[in-house]
């Protein structure tokens, strides 16, 4: 196993006093089959007046902070320590897409049952033909799940370019697809939208990648950021892909949450009474200790 | 589609049941109601609606200007069921209202039935009333549906099916109730043929379930522009509810609060008319305005109870109903005709009925009658009561009566209020903020429209004739400037010639603008004052703003028609003002009323003086020594005091001494002092907060120096003016701080990109 420690502080300066905030934060990283969660808090200043912490209907974690007396500012940290196994996902040889997704589209045992609700349209990601025409494009015919998303991770790479100055959160995904530049969200909602055009289950996953490959040179694009990535359903499980950084998820990857897109899973969503205008600073370190030797 | 009931009865030309007659004879049950309503001549019956009308505006309820209620097209004709056919439709709506309460709470919790393919998966994962924030997935929540409605139609068969469900929010229950006072009042014969089944026990009972939790139930309103204000209106009265709107409600430590003048009180019962999907900008729709942060949690945790719950809505959907076996399913065909009166005798037209069911505490109870409506002739619809008759026998176990325990507890959660509970809070205190808050506005505009009305008044007056004389001209000038020193035309159309056409131009469009812009903000205030207001203040308000202000838009072109209007509003405000002095009780807010009523005087007064005092007039009014007369319209003194002032050198000076210095003139700025005082006494004597002194002690000096350089005819005082004008406005920011604004209103923290300052 791999150990990261992780640290994703946010802070918030308000222009004026803020009286009364509530916060939703999808930011304590789940349990996976690949990565299990040591410790995780999340300190903030000032402290929370009320905090209370459930499962979502994906069953991430969610917290919820309310601080309910005059503040100038609101700072949050995740602390966390989690190990991921180094391998990647095996990779198996599963029905073809196409046979999954009639699979979906008539679902009878449960766990189809509930893959299939990753295949309709999603408030950040409508069905679009621009989509299905990816779709068309990047999806190779007859091949396993798995091989064929990759490939669309692939095409979508190719045919994308990263761009931070391109979009923004509210930009909307038509707009993506016409462009053909954004970041780590957008590529993320281009290649959920293009899988489940094709009929395919598809998430959208919101995490952290490790500045380095595993190989020790590579610099994956998002380190130092929020990342995403998207997962697809194969059939018999999920398998994660990232599209930005054109590979499949594995060692250098942490996950926090999972939904339909990004709408599901905003690592901080706050209502404020007050507070102006404000600023806002975020700073992410994932740092691997006690990583076996290479 | 349409079958006259002359007598003898129509021969039946439809396939489509007929509710009154069967086999070309009337059915027995209908035969008192046919009798009473043909025997009577058409005049009559149209005095009676009339008269069951006006129930609506004794109510208050149904009195609001915007509220055409000649839409709300009532038909004396009932439709009339026995307890035979009663039961069948109590069956149906009971047994959907069970399975889709059951459908829900799996929905929202362990969704067995996605998993084992009894429902569709696409039906719930595709469709956006599915509200994944509202899910538990590690438990069971409670009741979904308390209150339930099922649109039915009957059948050729006679067998009622159901046309839609309702199961988010439910309207029209208030409207039944209404609908029932209505006629029976207007028809009081009428409802003393038949033995028909009372509304009013279930509707106890319901209320006193609701008030079982503890705090006092609430309505969640949208507001008083939603459509069916009247009837949440309706339905809050009869329950015991407060009628409140989602600014009045706060979550804090995870739970529910009303924001009461004297602070915080609980709240755990909510009757929600406000949509699930708008009801919680954090974790639902972020745009909403009407939505109170944190409420879905509040309601996912137990510690508020939402009638309905959150995200209830998925309960009408076609596509779920299709895959459960409910009753009153099914293709109905033609649907059943029911008679309608019209001034040319019955007709007859198909009829839809909405049935209603509460689960009083666990036990699921059917309204025993309801609303119906047939189409109109302009398609609109056609209200009609609905009867159920007593059955013969004396035993009607149909619907309990008796009720089980509450386990209202158990759908509450572990951690619902704390077990000792503070005693809710009563009076003034118990008054939520923005009652209060409106109250105060509703006398600061009303003192408004005062002022600007007089001034513009007086400058028209000097203006409706020519040839105009030079201390008409003058006068209309001073008038003019006072109102752009009290902002209600801009400053630079208070200059200028007063003959020409822009002048008049400027003038009569205050009927519209300044003028017409308060009465509207006056009018939005309406509903929340019209619980604490008596009926005949609230009627004089809605007049004010309705009748008024629409005899004001049509005026705004002539100058005579312009003055009737302005009279005609004047008057109103003077009567609305006395009615609210005595239709407000001090435990209901009298002290924001007065309060708002003096500070806007002392404004409106200062800053119209001040502006005649500038030096840079070109022409000072006061050495031309002839607008004292505008200057006596502020305190809308007598004759016998333009006499007086006449009688002295300086008629101007004296004019100013008169409304600056007179503590006997209501209307004047000295009066004010006394009024404000008493104003906060008041607050002080029903509220445990500190009021805001040193405001209103600024205010108190400056109205004394003001008063006594005015006597004195001292330098200064259109300074003193401007500083007394502050001050007010000073103490007005305060009281709101103090008891208005709790909380300002929420606003969303976009969602944080996973791209944040730069990158994926």
């Amino acid at each position: 196993m791999i150990r990261y420690r992780i640290r994703h502080a946010t802070r918030y300066a308000y222009g004026q006093p803020v009286e009364l905030a509530h916060h939703l934060l999808h930011l304590l990283p789940r349990d996976t089959p690949r990565q299990r969660v040591v410790a995780a808090a999340l300190p903030c200043t000032p402290a929370a007046d009320w905090r209370d912490e459930s499962l979502d209907h994906f069953g991430n974690r969610v917290a919820r902070l309310s601080v309910q007396r005059p503040h100038d500012s609101f700072a949050v940290t995740l602390e966390a320590t989690v190990e991921v196994r180094p391998d990647p996902d095996p990779s198996p040889q599963g029905p073809a897409w196409e046979a999954v997704a009639a699979t979906l589209a008539r679902p009878a045992a449960a766990d189809a049952v509930r893959a299939s609700e990753l295949r309709h349209p999603s408030p950040l990601v409508p069905a679009l033909p621009a989509l299905a025409a990816l779709a068309r494009r990047g999806l190779p015919a007859g091949r396993p799940v798995s091989e064929a998303a990759l490939a669309l991770a692939r095409h979508i790479h190719a045919t994308f370019a990263f761009d931070p100055e391109a979009t923004d959160v509210a930009t909307p995904l038509a707009d993506v697809v016409t462009r053909h530049r954004g970041v780590c969200q957008d590529f993320s909602h281009v290649m959920i939208g293009a899988l489940r055009a094709a009929g395919l289950a598809a998430r959208y996953v919101s995490g952290y990648v490790r500045p380095r490959g595993a190989d020790g040179a590579a610099i994956l694009r998002g380190a130092d950021m929020s990342h995403a990535w998207v997962a697809v359903w194969t059939g018999g499980g999920w398998v994660d892909l990232d599209p930005t950084n054109d590979c499949r998820v594995g060692a250098d990857h942490v996950t926090l949450s999972w939904g339909r897109d990004f709408s599901d899973v905003s690592p901080l969503r706050g209502v404020l009474l007050g507070g102006g205008e404000h600023t806002l600073d975020v700073a992410v370190a994932v740092e691997a200790v006690d990583e076996p030797s290479a | 589609m349409e079958q006259q009931y002359p007598l003898p009865l129509a021969p039946d030309v439809s396939d489509a049941f007929d509710e009154m007659a069967a086999e070309g004879r009337l059915r027995p049950h209908w035969m008192p109601v046919f009798e009473a309503i043909v025997a009577q001549p058409p005049r009559r019956i149209a005095d009676r609606l009339a008269r069951g009308r006006r129930h609506l505006t004794e109510l208050g309820i149904g009195a609001r200007p915007d509220d055409d209620d000649s839409g709300w097209a009532l038909d004396p004709m009932p439709l009339v069921l026995t307890d035979a056919e009663w039961h069948g439709v109590a069956a149906i709506v009971t047994g959907r209202m069970r399975a889709l309460d059951a459908l829900l709470r799996d929905l929202y919790g362990p969704m067995e039935r996605v998993a084992d393919g009894t429902v569709p998966a696409e039906a719930v994962f595709a469709d956006p009333r599915f509200l994944r924030p509202l899910r538990d997935a590690t438990g069971t929540p409670g009741r979904q549906i308390t209150l339930y409605a099922a649109d039915l139609q009957r059948g050729p068969d006679g067998a009622w099916r159901v046309v839609a469900d309702h199961t988010e929010a439910p309207v029209g229950l208030g409207e039944a109730l209404l609908t029932r006072r209505v006629l029976a009042r207007g028809f009081p014969d009428l409802y003393a043929v038949g033995a028909i089944v009372q509304l009013a026990p279930l509707i106890a009972d319901w209320a006193d379930a609701l008030a079982g939790a503890g705090d006092r139930p609430i309505l969640l309103s949208p507001g008083r522009y939603s459509a069916t204000y009247l009837d949440q209106a309706v339905l809050a009265h009869r329950l015991g509810l407060d009628l409140l709107e989602p600014d009045d409600l706060t979550i804090r430590d995870g739970r529910l609060w009303v924001k009461r003048l004297g602070g915080l009180t609980p709240a755990t019962t909510v009757l929600r008319r406000v949509f699930s999907d708008f009801a919680d900008p954090l974790e639902l729709r972020p745009d909403s305005l009407l939505g109170i942060p944190g409420l879905a949690a509040a309601a996912r945790s137990g510690r508020v109870r939402l009638v309905n719950a959150l995200g209830s809505s998925l309960g009408e959907s076609p596509a779920l109903a299709r895959a459960l076996p409910l009753p009153g399913g099914g293709a109905g065909g033609a649907p059943s005709l029911a008679p309608v009166w019209t001034p040319d005798g019955l007709a007859a037209r198909p009829v839809t009925l909405r049935a209603f069911a509460i689960a009083v505490d666990e036990a699921i109870r059917v309204l025993p009658g309801g609303i119906a409506w047939t189409p109109g002739d302009a398609g609109e619809r056609q209200v009609k009561d609905v009867w159920v008759l007593e059955a013969d026998s004396a035993t009607d176990d149909d619907m309990p009566r008796a009720r089980p325990a509450p386990e209202a507890v158990k759908d509450a959660g572990p951690d619902r209020a704390p077990d000792v509970a503070p005693p809710p809070p009563v009076g003034l205190a118990a008054l939520p903020s923005r009652v209060a808050d409106a109250l105060f506005w509703a006398g600061r505009y009303g003192e408004r429209i005062d002022l600007s009305g007089r001034l513009a008044r007086h400058a028209l007056s000097r203006l409706a004739m020519p040839p105009y004389a030079p201390h008409d001209l003058a006068d209309a000038a001073a008038a003019r400037v006072m109102l752009g020193g009290a902002g209600a035309i801009e400053p630079e159309d208070s200059r200028g010639p007063i003959e020409g056409t822009a002048a008049r131009t400027a003038l009569l469009g205050l009927l519209t603008g300044a003028i017409g812009r308060t009465l509207a903000s006056l009018d939005g205030l309406i509903p929340a004052t019209s619980e604490q207001v008596s009926g005949d203040a609230g009627r004089a308000l809605v007049d004010l703003a309705g009748a008024r202000r629409q005899e004001l838009r049509e005026a705004r072109g002539e100058i005579d028609a312009a003055l009737d209007a302005l009279d005609a509003m004047l008057d109103g405000w003077a009567r609305a003002a006395a009615l609210l002095q005595d239709g407000v009780a001090g435990n209901r807010g009298a002290a924001f009323l007065a309060l708002g009523r003096a500070i806007e005087r002392t404004i409106g007064l200062s800053r119209a003086l001040a502006a005649i005092l500038d030096p840079r007039l070109g022409r000072s009014p006061r050495s031309a020594g002839v607008a004292f007369d505008a200057i006596l319209v502020l305190a809308d003194a007598p004759l016998a005091d333009r006499r007086a002032v006449l009688a002295t050198d300086d008629a101007v000076g004296a004019a100013l001494a008169l409304v600056l210095g007179d503590e006997a003139r209501p209307r004047g700025l000295a009066a004010q002092g006394p009024a404000l005082r008493r104003g906060l006494a008041a607050l002080a004597a029903g509220l445990d907060r500190p009021t805001p002194r040193p405001e209103l002690e600024a205010v108190l000096g400056c109205i004394a120096a003001a008063a006594r350089i005015a006597a004195t005819g001292g330098p200064g005082l259109r300074r003193h003016l401007g500083d007394t004008a502050d001050a007010a406005e000073r103490l007005s920011d305060a009281l709101t701080r103090a008891y208005f604004t709790q909380l300002p209103r929420a606003r969303v923290l976009g969602p944080l990109p996973s791209v944040a300052a730069a990158g994926p």
